[in-house]
């Protein structure tokens, strides 16, 4: 299952968030070596960790987190905005209503076997898109290797350059944006054989600003709004 | 910049192109843009299975492929064998060649106006890397421009796969004696003008078995119509 957290229904996520953290650390810094995040408390939690994050958790049969996502509203500061806007310098920072920016996708790569790690790999990409298709989200930025631009494009997600390839701790980078909409999620359903919806949002108050359609169908007005 | 921006509307462009001569046509004024005169796209990663769907498209000069074919050469590039180990974008006269063979086929690259270039390896669909390679006389790029190359060669890369994929594969028609016979003159140098002296007829028919050739081979060029009848033993080398 994928669960949404956001502000508004933190209070029933407080442990799973906890192993969120956690987790990002142990990924990001003690196995990857990204030591720019490194924690005393071993959590990896930076600015951005705040009340307009919203997270998509990965979760197993017994409710232990394996994996996560974190999205930034690009009308809000997020990292390309206010850290390194020099990485989309040739399209321009793209903000907007309908537009996230992906960062911290990450997969706990020591609690599963290579089984596990490659379905739930794609159970968290499938995931993203229907959350996006679901709450009405149009289009994701992201920083990404650019070698997966080449296999995001054979699956058939439309990625485009905002700036120049960059080298950062020896992985050539890229800033990216997509369209992410009904036949895009239809076409990495097929491409990764997830068929069934994944995304749940639970304990949201009343009126919640954030709302999942029930269906993948594209949203009345959603393309009106573009 | 000014280089930037080309390789940027080349990454646009690549979206109208619906057939793969003119994908390749574009890929190819592309890097005519960025200094370099003609590339070969290829998968070096089992040299033993080299079939004609491995030489996935080439402008390297006509001469030269064959040479490069029929020598075996793909078992001993130094630019292909640098792409597999280092699995990263490197330019060719960075590249010490290790032994003899390897030291020739750059001399020999040279004598095809090849004394440079920028190779970079690209994940193909099953996974195993696909080199391309690009050669020059001059080389001019900087480190950007070189960022900018590589992103816009996954782009075509990724388009021509796509439509490679799309074009349904029909069997492939052997070739007739005398389609035969023009193409092992291609193979040799002969124009179109020179095929029809020699074989005494008209220039415009030499013209036509060539073209009806390469559509049978399914190539996009005349190198690689040679390359592919070479590879299956249609004509010889």
């Amino acid at each position: 299952m994928l669960e949404v957290v956001t502000s508004r229904n933190a209070h029933q996520y407080q442990d799973a968030l906890h192993d969120m953290f956690d987790m990002r650390h142990r990924i990001f810094v003690e196995r990857m070596g990204w030591e720019a995040l490194r924690k005393p408390d071993r959590l990896e939690k930076d600015q951005f960790d705040n009340d307009d994050a919203i997270y998509l958790l990965l979760t197993d049969d017994d409710g232990r987190v394996i994996g996560s996502h974190r999205m930034l509203q690009t009308v809000k500061p997020h990292l390309f905005s206010d850290v390194f806007p020099q990485y989309c310098a040739v399209k321009g920072v793209q903000r907007g209503e309908k537009i996230l920016e992906l960062t911290r996708t990450c997969v706990d790569e020591e609690k599963l076997d290579k089984a596990a790690m490659e379905r739930a790999r794609k159970r968290i990409m499938v995931g993203l898109f229907e959350f996006f298709v679901r709450a009405g989200y149009g289009y994701v930025t992201m920083l990404s290797p650019v070698d997966l631009v080449f296999r995001y494009l054979l699956i058939g997600i439309d990625v485009k350059p905002l700036g120049i390839p960059v080298e950062i701790d020896g992985i050539k980078q890229v800033a990216l944006m997509a369209p992410i909409n009904a036949e895009a999620l239809a076409k990495l359903r097929e491409a990764y054989g997830v068929a069934e919806p994944q995304v749940v949002y639970l304990g949201a108050p009343e009126g919640d600003p954030l709302r999942l359609a029930p269906t993948e169908m594209p949203q009345p007005g959603l393309e009106a709004a573009e | 910049m000014q280089l930037t921006a080309t390789a940027f509307e080349f990454i646009e462009e690549v979206d109208r192109k619906n057939d793969i001569p003119s994908l390749v046509g574009s890929f190819q004024n592309l890097i005519r843009r960025f200094g370099m005169d003609c590339f070969m796209l290829g998968d070096p990663s089992r040299p033993h299975e080299l079939r004609e769907d491995r030489l996935l498209a080439s402008t390297w000069p006509e001469g030269w492929l064959n040479h490069w074919l029929s020598s075996n050469y793909i078992h001993s590039d130094p630019v292909l064998h640098q792409l597999l180990v280092r699995n990263e974008p490197v330019r060719w006269s960075k590249i010490t060649a290790n032994d003899e063979v390897g030291s020739r086929i750059m001399d020999e690259a040279t004598e095809f106006r090849m004394s440079d270039g920028f190779a970079l390896p690209i994940y193909s669909r099953d996974g195993f890397a696909v080199g391309l390679t690009m050669g020059t006389q001059h080389y001019e790029l900087n480190r950007q421009d070189e960022a900018c190359l590589h992103l816009a060669s996954i782009y075509f890369h990724a388009k021509l796969e796509k439509l490679r994929a799309e074009s349904t594969p029909r069997p492939r028609s052997r070739l007739t004696p005398r389609e035969r016979e023009c193409l092992t003159w291609v193979a040799a140098g002969k124009t179109d003008w020179e095929i029809s002296q020699i074989l005494n007829i008209a220039e415009q028919t030499a013209h036509e078995y060539v073209q009806n050739a390469l559509t049978k081979l399914n190539a996009t060029t005349r190198a690689q119509a040679v390359a592919i009848a070479i590879l299956t033993k249609q004509i010889l080398s």
